[in-house]
């Protein structure tokens, strides 16, 4: 198995084995990312092809800083950004549901009892918005300031989304919870 | 330190490092955008290779168009170095900048019959363009005039000098040039407009303008007297003579002499397409490039397989209309390679159908002392004596088709020279494709060649080419036409890399009117 040198090398030679080397390799991860990002498969689907067809464009770009997985990652979360950009717009200046303002971590109860394919399909059940901010934060640990200027939106919007995507993940982790105890 | 949300960490540790096998679909997609990407890029570059191409030829065009000779600056160079700047003979650039009544008399014998002859081209047109100039460049030695103007001879005004042919004018005035008639004075003494003298319309006449300048700006011994008197410098007369000969020359040089084209040895009407037809041999030079080889695949095969000289034919129409060709036919093209012997490399091969592409080299057989290993992609034989097996190798991997040809031309026309460029696309229809096999049982190389492959392959091609022609006649044109041509697509077939063959081409043939 070649590094990711020597198949940045080919890739930026033009070399089809090494672009189809290095998809093989990083494919299934990013298509990961773009799983949580997206509420349908062939959506996921799109925005992977549109962002390695990116990552073969503008490889030139990357100068070996920090990870190439990380600077891949990076890509395939701001061309999923993109592709949700004018539905954003809209869930952001929804009108603030107080519901789950309440909620806090004391009423929940952690645990690993939770499949990654359930949790997918908890994140994929939430609005674009709340799951937009929910994974930026959560998962790929941006902050609330970062978020704000990728989406475009103020600080609190941000803060306000994460909250209102935890209380409603917690609810819905709850009630998952008493499913599978209760059948 | 703050805790992390309960939350945040489920979903962080459960999804964090999640991943999925995306279908088979998205590299296909990613492959197609990739290579249309490529693809445009490429037509990007041609069409600006093509602007460029097009934009130097109008500049060129408009170059030949309006290219004359800055008569004026040429003078200004002429000025003699001997001291007499004040008394230098002037150049008349234009008759009417100095006399008041010069346009009246001047220009009807002059330029006049520069308009009536030149629509009949040819000869008369030439003397007519010279004999302008000639008027023009009349030295005046404008310090002299005065005592120049006495001696100067009223000449008859003509009347119609279309009718009253200018040789005749040499013959109603019945005298040679003389220094005398070589002034043409801007004013008389006393400022009387001066009538033209006689040069002016003796010059004009004269076969060999060369002659005539020298003798019409000879320095007599009146003119050097009064350029005595006037500077105490003695007049230079190798200076004057130097200015008459740069004159000459610059009459010599004049675009109606030089850059005007004599007349064909057939009249071309812009405005009537003529049809051709051409019949040439071709040599072309093949080289080639790789897609779907690593690098130092294809670097290993461009090292080591040695580019062909092939002679292919050819015959195609030629429409030209308002120097704008059309042209097509039908050309017999080869391509493929020799091989160079080398070292050991193999290059699994598709060999379950398609056209093959097979990779020969060889290297000393260490174990057998004066064999030769024959490496055959991924087979080999050991030969002793590999002089059949060479010649049955030669010129493997050589594909031929039938060219079609769409191009697109520009073409001048200067004298009996025509010259051109042009470019279009060509279709070719692969019609046969040689390449050998390895019978392991018997470590023999069998040749082998698919033919009847007509339309089972389109290769497309574009090209670039300039264009010289020259008329020997009105019906016949002997021509050359230097070209570059690249595929466009693969040529090979089911195969796990393809090659993309280019060449440089040199038509050389004949055409017919028809």
């Amino acid at each position: 198995m070649l590094g990711d040198a020597e198949l940045i090398e080919g890739c930026l030679s033009q070399d089809t084995k090494a672009q189809r080397m290095l998809y093989n390799k990083y494919a299934s991860t990013m298509f990961g990312i773009c799983l949580r990002y997206c509420k349908h498969r062939a959506e996921a689907e799109d925005i992977l092809q549109e962002a390695f067809v990116k990552i073969f464009t503008h490889l030139k770009t990357y100068r070996n800083e920090g990870s190439f997985e990380g600077w891949l990652k990076r890509i395939v979360v701001n061309t999923a950004l993109n592709y949700y950009k004018s539905q954003l717009k809209r869930c952001f200046n929804e009108v603030i549901d107080e519901r789950h303002e309440s909620l806090t971590s004391s009423e929940f109860v952690p645990g690993n009892d939770i499949s990654a394919e359930e949790l997918l399909k908890l994140i994929n059940s939430l609005a674009d918005g709340y799951r937009i901010v929910f994974n930026l934060y959560a998962v790929e640990g941006y902050s609330h300031k970062e978020i704000a200027a990728m989406l475009n939106i103020s600080e609190n919007t941000s803060k306000s989304q994460l909250s209102r995507a935890r209380g409603i993940l917690q609810e819905k982790i709850n009630a998952y919870r008493k499913i599978m105890i209760n059948p | 330190m703050t805790t992390r949300n309960p939350i945040d960490d489920l979903f962080s540790k459960g999804l964090g490092n999640y991943t999925e096998q995306p279908s088979a679909s998205v590299w296909k997609g990613i492959e197609k955008k990739l290579n249309a990407r490529r693809m445009w890029f490429k037509g990007f570059y041609l069409t600006g290779a093509l602007l460029v191409l097009i934009g130097l030829t109008a500049v060129s065009i408009w170059v030949y168009q309006n290219y004359t000779i800055p008569l004026s600056k040429n003078a200004d160079g002429l000025k003699p170095s001997n001291g007499i700047s004040d008394m230098q003979p002037e150049v008349v650039i234009k008759s009417e900048s100095k006399t008041p009544s010069a346009p009246e008399t001047k220009p009807s014998v002059a330029l006049a019959p520069i308009t009536e002859h030149q629509n009949e081209g040819g000869a008369n047109q030439v003397k007519a363009k010279k004999s302008s100039y000639n008027s023009k460049n009349v030295v005046t030695p404008t310090s002299i005039s005065g005592v120049l103007a006495e001696n100067t001879k009223p000449v008859p005004k003509l009347q119609n000098p279309i009718t009253q042919p200018l040789t005749a004018v040499n013959e109603t005035i019945g005298q040679k040039p003389s220094a005398e008639a070589v002034t043409m004075p801007t004013s008389s003494a006393a400022g009387a407009p001066i009538p033209t003298s006689v040069t002016e319309e003796k010059t004009p006449v004269s076969p060999q303008p060369r002659e005539v300048q020298k003798e019409n700006t000879a320095i007599t011994p009146e003119i050097k007297q009064e350029a005595t008197e006037n500077t105490g410098i003695q007049p230079d007369e190798s200076a004057a003579e130097k200015q008459n000969d740069s004159l000459a020359t610059t009459t010599l040089l004049d675009k109606s002499n030089v850059l005007s084209p004599t007349p064909p040895a057939t009249s071309y009407s812009p405005y009537k397409p003529r049809f051709e037809v051409l019949f040439y041999a071709m040599p072309s030079y093949v080289f080639k490039s790789f897609t779907g080889l690593t690098k130092e695949e294809s670097a290993f095969r461009r090292k080591n397989e040695v580019n062909t000289l092939f002679v292919d034919y050819g015959m195609e129409f030629r429409c030209t209309l308002k120097d704008i060709t059309v042209q097509t036919g039908i050309v017999q093209r080869q391509l493929g390679e020799k091989y160079a012997y080398a070292y050991d490399f193999i290059k699994d091969i598709d060999t379950t159908g398609g056209y093959y592409n097979v990779v020969i080299t060889s290297h000393p057989d260490t174990a057998n002392s004066g064999n030769t290993i024959i490496t055959f992609d991924s087979s080999w034989v050991s030969l002793s004596d590999t002089t059949t097996a060479m010649m049955k190798l030669n010129h493997l991997n050589v594909y031929k088709y039938m060219e079609v040809p769409f191009n697109l031309g520009y073409v001048m026309n200067h004298g009996q020279h025509q010259v051109g460029f042009s470019g279009g696309i060509s279709m070719g229809l692969l019609s046969y494709a040689s390449s050998a096999l390895l019978n392991s049982s018997t470590n023999e190389i069998i040749p082998i060649a698919t033919q009847s492959l007509l339309l089972n392959k389109v290769i497309w091609s574009y090209n670039l080419s300039l264009y010289y022609g020259y008329h020997v006649s009105g019906q016949t044109t002997l021509f050359m036409q230097a070209a570059y041509n690249k595929n466009l697509n693969g040529i090979l077939k089911n195969c796990n890399f393809n090659i993309k063959y280019q060449s440089a081409d040199a038509k050389i043939g004949v055409m017919f009117k028809l």
